[in-house]
């Protein structure tokens, strides 16, 4: 038999390995998303410029001193996007790192225990799943005093009942497998049935979703901080766009200062996106073999 | 059914016994029995079949022997001692094992065959410096080489290898019986000749007691000691194998028998068959569950639920009134008075 | 009498490797014909290929040729457009498959897919004339004609393979294709079906190529038998010369392994290994690495399919065998074969 024909977690490292450096998809993915977290970390040492110092030079358009030109309170526009990417790489990671969480342990619990408990868990599911999100957040991180704290928990808060649905399907299945049931006759309890069977069968799916929320996660913090809810002492790609609407930039003919953020989110929203939908053909052999 | 057996049935040891099981599933406001009153005796290193079409319970009774299965009525009793508490059940967990029908589903594809046939000493807490030996022995107690397969991820492996390593998972725990639910109906005729191969050399040369759970009656009859024989969540008859399909005493047995398709040519010949198909569990006929379908059905059938008594060759019994004159001559009285 | 369908050397190959790699027969019509074997022997692939039904990533060789009854000149299948080869579909050779009972449309009636059927192959057929086709066709297959409103959901499994039969018979074809139509039935069930074709055999002289692992169910429904191990057809001869008086020790051993009720009861020695990839096969006898009676000739030459006894053909270099001698069993692990 050959290795072509497996189903979930017939992995092995280096199917993974051609599935992201093998195609374009792969490596565009990983590229970007390497530069990111590179400047996500090392941001504010490459940045020549303080992003918050302000100057006369309002308003700049590109230059060789300011390659983006500046703000509307003459701050360096490139020293504002370096420094910005942190912002929306940690809130990005961490919320999909919460939805994640908690979409698994719903998901899991719900699905493995059936009964009342996956009635309620998923009367819940389907209460975030329908609600609208967006102003959900709105409300939340009104409610709340913005903060990065609060975005993250917003966010991740309002992002888990995918996962959670997801990941109950893919358990409801498990559990009835014949491996799973032999367990039980050994008679292992349900704690060490969900960890050797359960999870490592479920972890690609959690994974390949994860990574999908990670591109929500980025789009929502930047459409709150857009929208004034985010934290104000800290510069991201949504605050840059907020601002720089909020001084008019566009119809100043201020490109410089809108296209940057707006084509940075595009563009890791696009990567992260790429990856999770290689995972997700990974881990799925039907959309693998529709290629 | 308290009345001592007659015959080689009497000799009292078991390994486990059923008795008078229930179990019930929920479907639709409806209740459907999947198991309706099933007593059982399974005798240390014997060879025992349950046969029946898909959905008469056979499986549901393999589930509820281990505990799979909660049941709504009935007790197990392992070695003559009731499995009443959580500890019990859990020892009984280690002297009965089961094997699945599907190889490709009953290994965990993320496991290699080393971890999968390890488990069950690790979940029952045997001491690690065994675990080698154990398994290495297991291994090649189902002719595969522990050296070559140990590695190996199930999708590396055959369906009769999985088969194997199923097996192997079974063994290690060095039980005294195996309910294989299956074990063969996927695989090809050569393979399936293998694996039966193995089963049976375990119970001549382990003295391993062994349960199948067949729709093929010609493969129980080849290599079972006892059958029983379920329709509809009961039993209906049971006996020696030779008895039970060379000589049956119920009319869904012989039904059952006719049915099947011989390896002779023109063998089959014209033959009577069974109209329709099982009913549904949710509604069970009155009066002897078979009725409906029944060639020899006569009057009092669909009234009087036939008890499972001696009929036949000794140790051989069957639920049918054909076999029990005084329950219809008292219905006939009841009908006259 | 003039034949109903020949085959000449028919091969299907994957990416250049053969899974069916020669087969030769004939089919007299209103004859049923087995086709025996263990998975991945290429039955299913052959029996597909008569239809040119394979996936296009299966290409096939060889010559296929149909004699409908009624039509003067032959049908060439190999050299037949799609556009042509759809109406030859059903028409004259239709498929009942493998868990076909489960490939009804759920959330149609019953009478409107065999209406579908009917209308599909035939131009601007007659409405009332359709309508008691139908009829006529579900009472056939044993159903009443109330079956034609219900919704597949509505049938056991038992009635759906009937559907599926009716369905196969829906434009009269002279050829069904019956590619395992039991294996998921339950023995009851399945005795009704296999009585069902053969009466229908009767009734329609319809000829039937009969697929099943199952070699009680081949016996009981053919005249003819073909046995196929590794792509290759390794015996062919009459159910009676077959089974009575097997030619090559394949399907000796395959007999071997059936339990026969009445006779000795126990495990017959199983064929040690697993049947080889037919894309790589061993040299010389396909067969001879799980052979116990294979001797040097066998490891290097080929042995071609041939006349052993009248209209019995057996492609073992030993064959026709008087006596089979007693052989110790090769061991039987999963060793012999690797």
């Amino acid at each position: 038999m050959s290795a072509g024909t497996v189903a979930i977690g017939s992995s092995g490292s280096s199917g993974v390995k051609r599935l992201l450096l093998g195609t374009w998809r792969g490596r565009f993915g990983i590229g970007v998303l390497a530069l990111t977290i590179f400047v996500a970390i090392f941001g504010g040492l490459l940045a020549p410029y303080d992003p918050n110092a302000s100057s006369t030079d309002v308003l700049a358009s590109p230059s060789w001193s300011h390659i983006l030109g500046t703000t509307e309170n003459g701050s360096d526009v490139f020293s504002q996007l370096l420094v910005g990417t942190r912002v929306s790489v940690v809130v990005g990671f961490a919320a999909a790192l919460i939805s994640a969480v908690l979409g698994s342990v719903v998901g899991l619990t719900g699905g493995y225990f059936g009964g009342w408990t996956d009635r309620i868990l998923d009367a819940l599911e389907n209460w975030f799943l329908v609600i609208p999100t967006l102003p959900l957040m709105i409300v939340l991180a009104r409610v709340l005093s913005p903060s990065l704290t609060v975005l993250i928990a917003v966010i991740g808060l309002t992002s888990w009942a995918g996962t959670g649905r997801i990941v109950r399907a893919q358990v409801l299945t498990l559990r009835e497998r014949a491996f799973v049931e032999r367990a039980r006759a050994l008679g292992a309890g349900d704690t060490y049935i969900i960890r050797t069977h359960i999870l490592p069968n479920t972890l690609p799916l959690i994974f390949a979703n994860t990574v999908l929320i990670v591109a929500v996660a980025i789009l929502s913090e930047a459409a709150l901080a857009f929208l004034g809810l985010g934290d104000p002492t800290q510069i991201s790609w949504g605050t840059m766009l907020e601002n720089a609407f909020s001084s008019g930039a566009p119809s100043a003919g201020a490109w410089w200062y809108v296209v940057p953020p707006g084509l940075c989110i595009t563009v890791l929203v696009l990567a992260v996106s790429l990856l999770g939908f290689l995972f997700e053909e990974y881990i799925n052999p039907r959309l693998r073999e529709a290629e | 059914m308290s009345e001592i057996q007659a015959g080689e049935v009497g000799m009292g040891e078991t390994l486990m016994s059923v008795s008078e099981v229930e179990v019930h599933f929920a479907a639709r406001r409806k209740t459907a029995r999947a198991l309706d009153g099933v007593s059982l005796d399974w005798r240390p290193g014997e060879i025992l079949g349950v046969v029946g079409e898909s959905g008469c319970g056979k499986s549901t009774l393999a589930r509820a022997m281990l505990g799979l299965q909660p049941t709504a009525e009935g007790q197990l009793s392992l070695s003559g001692g009731l499995v009443s508490s959580k500890d019990e059940q859990q020892k009984l967990r280690k002297r009965v094992q089961m094997i699945f029908q599907d190889p490709y589903q009953s290994l965990n594809p993320r496991q290699r065959v080393a971890t999968i046939v390890t488990e069950p000493l690790r979940v029952q807490g045997v001491a690690k410096e065994k675990h080698d030996e154990r398994v290495r022995r297991a291994m090649n107690d189902v002719g595969l080489d522990p050296d070559r397969y140990l590695d190996r991820y199930p999708h590396q492996l055959s369906g009769g290898q999985r088969q194997r390593v199923a097996i192997a998972a079974a063994l290690v725990l060095e039980p005294e019986g195996l309910i294989c639910d299956e074990p063969v109906s996927m695989l090809d005729a050569s393979v399936q000749a293998q694996i039966l191969n193995v089963l049976v050399g375990l119970q001549k040369q382990r003295g391993l007691a062994l349960i199948f759970i067949t729709h093929d009656l010609s493969l129980a009859w080849s290599l079972c000691d006892r059958i029983v024989v379920m329709y509809l969540g009961r039993i209906v008859e049971e006996g020696r194998a030779e008895d039970v399909i060379e000589r049956p005493q119920h009319p869904y047995t012989q039904a059952l028998v006719t049915a099947i398709p011989v390896a002779v040519p023109g063998g089959g010949g014209r033959r009577e068959l069974l109209a329709g198909e099982l009913p549904d569990p949710t509604a069970v006929p009155p009066g002897c569950r078979f009725h409906p379908r029944c060639p020899r059905r006569f009057e009092p059938c669909d009234r009087i639920d036939p008890e499972l008594l001696d009929a036949g060759a000794p140790g051989q019994r069957a639920a049918c009134l054909l076999h029990d004159p005084a329950a219809v001559a008292a219905a006939g009285a009841e009908t006259a008075a | 009498m003039s034949p109903l369908l020949e085959v000449e050397g028919l091969r299907v190959t994957h990416d250049g490797k053969p899974i069916v790699d020669g087969v030769d027969l004939t089919l007299a019509p209103g004859e049923a014909l087995a086709l025996a074997g263990e998975s991945g022997c290429g039955k299913t692939t052959s029996a597909l290929a008569l239809m040119r039904l394979l996936p296009p990533s299966l290409e096939q060789s060889g010559v296929i040729t149909l004699y409908p009854p009624g039509v003067s000149k032959p049908v060439n299948i190999g050299r037949r457009t799609e556009t042509g080869m759809r109406l030859v579909r059903w028409r004259h050779i239709s498929l009942v498959f493998q868990g076909a009972m489960n490939s009804l449309d759920p959330v149609q009636k019953i009478g409107k897919q065999i209406d579908e059927a009917i209308r599909l192959h035939e131009r601007s057929p007659v409405t009332a004339e359709v309508k008691a086709r139908i009829t006529e066709l579900l009472e056939t297959v044993g159903l009443t004609a109330g079956v034609a409103g219900r919704y597949p959901h509505e049938l056991s499994g038992g009635q759906r393979q009937r559907v599926m039969i009716a369905l196969a018979l829906a434009c009269r074809p002279s050829l069904v294709i019956a590619d395992e139509p039991t294996t998921a039935l339950d023995v009851v069930i399945q005795a009704q079906v296999l009585q069902l074709l053969e009466r229908l055999r009767e009734e329609l002289g319809l000829a039937l190529i009969l697929i099943s692992h199952d070699m009680g169910v081949l016996a009981e429904t053919c005249d003819r038998i073909a046995v196929m191990y590794a792509g290759r057809i390794v015996e062919i001869g009459t159910v009676d010369a077959v089974f009575t008086d097997p030619q090559h020790p394949y399907t000796k051993r395959l007999l071997d392994s059936l339990p026969v009720i009445g006779g000795r009861r126990g495990i017959a020695t199983p064929i040690p290994g697993a049947p080889p990839d037919p894309g790589e096969p061993p040299p010389g006898c396909r067969f001879h690495p799980r052979c116990p009676y294979r001797r040097e000739r066998c490891d290097v030459e080929d042995p071609a399919l041939r006349e052993v006894r009248p209209a019995h053909r057996s492609a073992c270099h030993y064959a026709p065998w008087e006596r089979w001698p007693e052989v110790e069993p090769v061991v039987a692990t999963e060793e012999a074969t690797k």
